[in-house]
C-alpha cells in the first residue's frame, strides 16, 4: 500500500505539450530564390473596402494586414501571405507570373499536424493555376487527408494571390 | 482428520483474506478517481447540451495550467497617446489584446500611425490601433532589432547587430548608416504592477471552452505527466477489482 503512494507521490513532473514552429524556408531566401538572388525594393498594396469585399469572397473573411507588401522581378510578383490553417498562421510563398501561379512554397509551419502540404507534390498542383471568374482556381487542387484546413488555407492565399496580382496590375 | 480440515480451510481463508483486502483497499484508493472519470465522461458526452463546448474558462488558475498567462514581469512603453506593453511575447495596445506576437523591444507614434517593434518583425498600426503593416525578416535590414526610435522629422530608425538604419517613406526602402540627427529611442520599463490588468485582459480574451477543460482532466493530461499516470492506473484498478470480485464471489460459493 505504502509503496503504491509513493510511487503516486514520487511521479511529479508535469507540462502540457505547446504546438512548435518550423520554418522551412525563410522569408527572405524564398524572395531572393525567386528574383535571381537579390531582394527587389518591396512595394505594397493598400487593401481598400472593395479590395476587401472581394477578398471576404475569395477566402472567406478580410485580410489582414491591409497593406501586403510584395516584390517583382521581371513581371514576376513574389508575396508571402499568413492564413490560419487550424489555430495558427501558416506563411506561404506564391510567385504569380502573367495571372498564373508559378511557384508556391510553404514557409513557416505552426500548427501540430498538417505540415504535409509542404510536400511539393501537393504545391506542384497550383502551377498554372488562374483565378476563374468564379473565384475559384482553375486547377483542381487534391486535399491531402488529415491536413484538410491546412490544404484550404493554401488554397484560400493561392485565390487571394492571384487577385493581389490583378489588383496591382489595375 | 479434524486438523487437516482446519488447516486446509486456514490455507484456503489466508488467500480470501488477501483478496478481500485489496479489493477494499483498492475500492477504496480509487474510488474518487473513478467517481471522476464517470462524471467527467458524463459530462462530456452532454457537454454540447450542457453548453460546455462554448462557455468559456475565466480562471486565471486554469488558464496558467494551459500556459496562456505568462510567469515574467510586463514590459511597457509609452508611444503617443498610446501605452504598448509586452508579456511573454503577448503584445498589448492599452486594454486590447493583439494577435500580432513577439518579444516587444519599443514603439513609436509617428502622425497617424503606430510602429510596434518585437525583435523578429515591426508592426504599423493606424492611429484608430487597426493592423496596417507587417514587416518581418525580409523587409528589415537585419534581425533580431536591438532599438527602435524617432527623430525630429518622424523617420523610425532602428538599431540591429549590423548597426544603425534609418526608414524611408511607407517603410519601403532603409539606409544604413550612423544618424545625423538626434534620435529619441524607445525605452520599455517593466512594470509589475501592470501584471494584474493584462492578466485579466488575457482570462477575458481567452478562448479555452470548458470541453477542453474536461476532456484534459477526463484523460489526466491537464495534470502532465501524474494525471495520465493516475488515469492508467485507475483503468488498472478496475481490472483488477473485476478480477478480485469474481474471484471472491466464486470462492464464497
Amino acid at each position: 500500500m505504502h509503496h503504491l503512494l509513493t510511487i503516486i507521490l514520487l511521479i511529479a513532473a508535469s507540462g502540457i505539450a505547446q504546438a512548435g514552429t518550423t520554418v522551412y524556408q525563410k522569408p527572405s531566401d524564398f524572395i531572393r530564390s525567386a528574383c535571381g538572388g537579390q531582394i527587389p525594393t518591396s512595394k505594397y498594396l493598400t487593401l481598400t473596402s472593395s479590395h476587401q469585399s472581394k477578398i471576404r469572397r475569395l477566402m472567406g473573411h478580410e485580410y489582414r494586414p491591409a497593406r501586403v507588401r510584395y516584390w517583382t522581378h521581371k513581371g514576376k510578383m513574389v508575396v508571402i501571405l499568413d492564413e490560419i490553417g487550424k489555430t495558427r498562421p501558416i506563411t506561404t510563398g506564391y510567385v504569380v507570373n502573367k495571372g498564373k501561379i508559378e511557384h508556391v512554397k510553404m514557409l513557416i509551419y505552426r500548427e501540430t499536424i498538417g505540415a504535409e502540404v509542404r510536400r511539393t507534390s501537393f504545391t506542384n498542383q497550383f502551377k498554372g493555376a488562374v483565378l476563374g471568374a468564379s473565384g475559384k482556381l482553375s486547377r483542381r487542387v487534391n486535399n491531402i487527408a488529415g491536413a484538410t484546413l491546412s490544404t484550404r488555407a493554401m488554397m484560400e492565399m493561392g485565390r487571394v494571390a492571384l487577385y493581389l496580382d490583378q489588383v496591382r496590375h489595375k | 482428520m479434524g486438523d487437516d480440515r482446519s488447516r486446509g480451510e486456514g490455507q484456503n481463508s489466508r488467500p480470501r483474506k488477501w483478496h478481500r483486502r485489496w479489493h477494499r483497499f483498492l475500492g477504496a484508493v480509487f474510488a474518487l478517481p473513478l467517481l471522476w472519470l464517470v462524471v467527467s465522461g458524463l459530462l462530456l458526452q452532454h457537454g454540447e447540451r450542457l453548453g460546455l463546448t462554448e462557455k468559456k474558462v475565466s480562471s486565471a488558475w486554469l488558464l496558467k495550467r494551459y500556459n496562456q498567462i505568462p510567469e515574467g514581469i510586463p514590459s511597457v512603453t509609452k508611444a503617443g497617446r498610446f501605452t504598448i506593453s509586452g508579456w511573454d511575447g503577448e503584445i498589448f495596445i492599452d486594454d486590447r489584446l493583439l494577435s500580432e506576437s513577439g518579444t516587444l523591444i519599443g514603439a513609436v507614434a509617428l502622425p497617424g500611425e503606430l510602429v510596434i517593434a518585437t525583435e523578429e518583425e515591426m508592426f504599423i498600426y493606424d492611429s484608430q490601433g487597426l493592423y496596417l503593416d507587417r514587416l518581418g525578416e525580409e523587409s528589415l535590414p537585419a534581425v533580431p532589432l536591438g532599438k527602435v526610435g524617432l527623430d525630429a522629422s518622424n523617420r523610425v530608425h532602428l538599431e540591429t547587430a549590423l548597426g544603425q538604419h534609418v526608414f524611408g517613406e511607407g517603410f519601403l526602402e532603409f539606409e544604413t548608416g550612423p544618424a545625423e540627427v538626434p534620435v529619441v529611442w524607445s525605452i520599455l520599463e517593466e512594470s509589475p504592477q501592470k501584471r494584474a490588468s493584462l492578466q485579466q485582459i488575457l482570462v477575458e480574451d481567452s478562448e479555452f471552452t470548458w470541453s477542453r477543460v474536461i476532456t484534459d482532466l477526463h484523460s489526466g493530461s491537464l495534470f502532465g505527466t501524474v494525471g495520465r499516470f493516475l488515469v492508467d492506473l485507475s483503468g488498472v484498478a478496475v481490472l483488477v477489482l473485476t478480477v478480485l470480485g469474481i474471484r471472491l464471489l466464486f470462492r464464497r460459493k
